[in-house]
């Protein structure tokens, strides 16, 4: 009976974190569906960083950078983009908010959302400097502020209900 | 002898611990080289990873198709009721414009039976027929540097690398990379996008490159080309790529000494889209009708 019952523990656990897996790639996905009537834009571009921002700070052993790194390509296959372009975004991303995780840990969370937009602007313009490499053209800025502020303007509807579940990780 | 064997045993053990943590430490250096070096070889040959892009796309294709239908549906309905107010004053301007719909469709059927005597007696040989292969919209590049859009068609549906994509009103881009069961589009709004164009009134020909902008320009125009506002840009089916006459946009203003020109279908707002197949020799075309409809005829 003891086994049945540290069994099943040991799935709801497994659950719990595997939620945090699942609500990542739908944040994946959802960067990259086309939904026309809202006029969604560029406002999708944050969607994953915020997922991959929020967790490396509070739950960095639930993303291993084998993991970010394989998120990446997989947002490169789909997107149709530079392949390589998002898994070098996301472990420069990785790599300088571990750190900066402690010094994140113990800020208020108007400062974290601050760091957010310094790490979309990171990943962003990183994103710019491939695409003028490739294409020979100095991009247009206000795409790249565009997004920059847009994908920071959304985090703060992502951060309470993260953080929640974060919680709910630690009971 | 046995304590001997531990100790080698237990040094082992920490040999292995000790590489596993410097391999962890300098992992993500690894993995973010692998990653660069990866995006350097796309950056120079972008087509090396064409074939598994088609793969995965073909394997998600489905994936990213659920989970857009629930936001489709939200957008739509809310599009709906919102609309409904705007419905009454559209009602009648759709019935004053139906009244000279009705005029102008006298004139054009005047005007189809003179240019079908002109041809007979020209002997003209007829273009041959186009068809369309009409898909829905299940995903874009989610980027602002790279403007492609993911179809829900693909090779099993007919769909051939490098068809004209149509959307509501006009042409808006190209098939650049066909899976089993989807496809992607590069749009005319994309910075590598290149069409061969006409303007319409003044009949000559140029090149529509797109910006990663909502508008695009005309380049290779002679400076002696006097252009106004509002003629109509199509294309010049030269290079046999796309059929000739499809519309893309009107001339809007100019940029810098650039020729700007106004899209008719929006790509952003595009949810269907319609995949013109490639201009076919007719007599091609006919074999291959036959053969779709020898087994038809047997059933």
């Amino acid at each position: 009976m003891s086994f049945l019952n540290s069994i099943s523990l040991t799935l709801m656990k497994a659950s719990k974190y595997a939620a945090v897996y699942v609500f990542l790639l739908c944040l994946l996905l959802l960067s990259l569906i086309n939904i026309p009537s809202l006029q969604s834009g560029e406002i999708r571009q944050g969607f994953f960083l915020i997922g991959l921002y929020f967790w490396t700070i509070y739950r960095p052993n639930l993303l291993p950078y084998s993991i970010v790194f394989l998120l990446g390509i997989v947002m490169d296959v789909l997107s149709g983009g530079l392949l390589g372009l998002h898994a070098f975004c996301f472990m420069v991303l990785a790599i300088v908010v571990r750190g900066q995780r402690r010094f994140l840990l113990g800020q208020s969370w108007q400062m974290v959302w601050a760091g957010f937009f310094l790490a979309v602007g990171l990943t962003q313009s990183f994103q710019a400097a491939a695409y003028a490499l490739q294409s020979s053209t100095i991009p247009d800025l206000k795409y790249l502020l565009a997004n920059i502020v847009l994908a920071g303007l959304i985090y703060p509807l992502f951060h309470p209900l993260c953080m929640a579940y974060n919680r709910y990780l630690s009971e | 002898m046995v304590s001997y064997n531990r100790r080698i045993g237990r040094r082992r053990a920490l040999r292995a611990a000790s590489i596993a943590l410097r391999m962890s430490r300098y992992s993500p250096f690894a993995l973010t080289s692998v990653a660069g070096i990866l995006l350097m070889i796309s950056i120079f040959n972008p087509d090396v990873w064409k074939n598994p892009r088609t793969t995965a796309a073909d394997t998600f294709s489905p994936v990213i198709s659920a989970v857009g239908a629930p936001f489709r549906f939200a957008g739509e309905t809310f599009g709906e009721i919102t609309g409904l107010g705007e419905i009454r004053s559209e009602n009648a301007r759709l019935k004053s414009e139906n009244e000279q719909l009705k005029e102008w469709y006298q004139t054009a059927m005047l005007l189809r039976a003179e240019n079908q005597s002109l041809k007979d007696l020209l002997n003209v040989i007829p273009e041959p027929d186009q068809s369309y292969i009409t898909t829905r919209v299940i995903g874009d590049s989610a980027s602002s540097y790279i403007r492609t859009l993911l179809l829900q068609a693909g090779m099993q549906d007919g769909v051939v690398e490098g068809q004209a994509v149509m959307g509501g009103k006009g042409m808006i881009g190209r098939v650049i990379e066909v899976g089993e069961k989807a496809s992607r589009i590069l749009l005319l709004t994309d910075i590598n996008s290149r069409v061969p164009v006409i303007i319409e009134g003044i009949n000559q020909r140029a090149i529509l490159a797109g910006n990663n902008d909502d508008i695009l320009s005309l380049i290779h125009l002679p400076p002696e080309v006097l252009v106004s506002k509002g003629l109509r840009i199509v294309t010049s089916g030269s290079g046999g790529q796309f059929p000739a006459g499809l519309p893309i946009g009107e001339i809007t203003q100019t940029r810098n000494g650039q020729i700007m020109v106004e899209m008719f279908s929006d790509p952003s707002s595009a949810g269907y889209v319609q995949i013109v197949e490639k201009p076919m020799d007719p007599d091609v075309r006919k074999s291959l009708d036959a053969l779709i409809t020898i087994p038809e005829r047997r059933r």
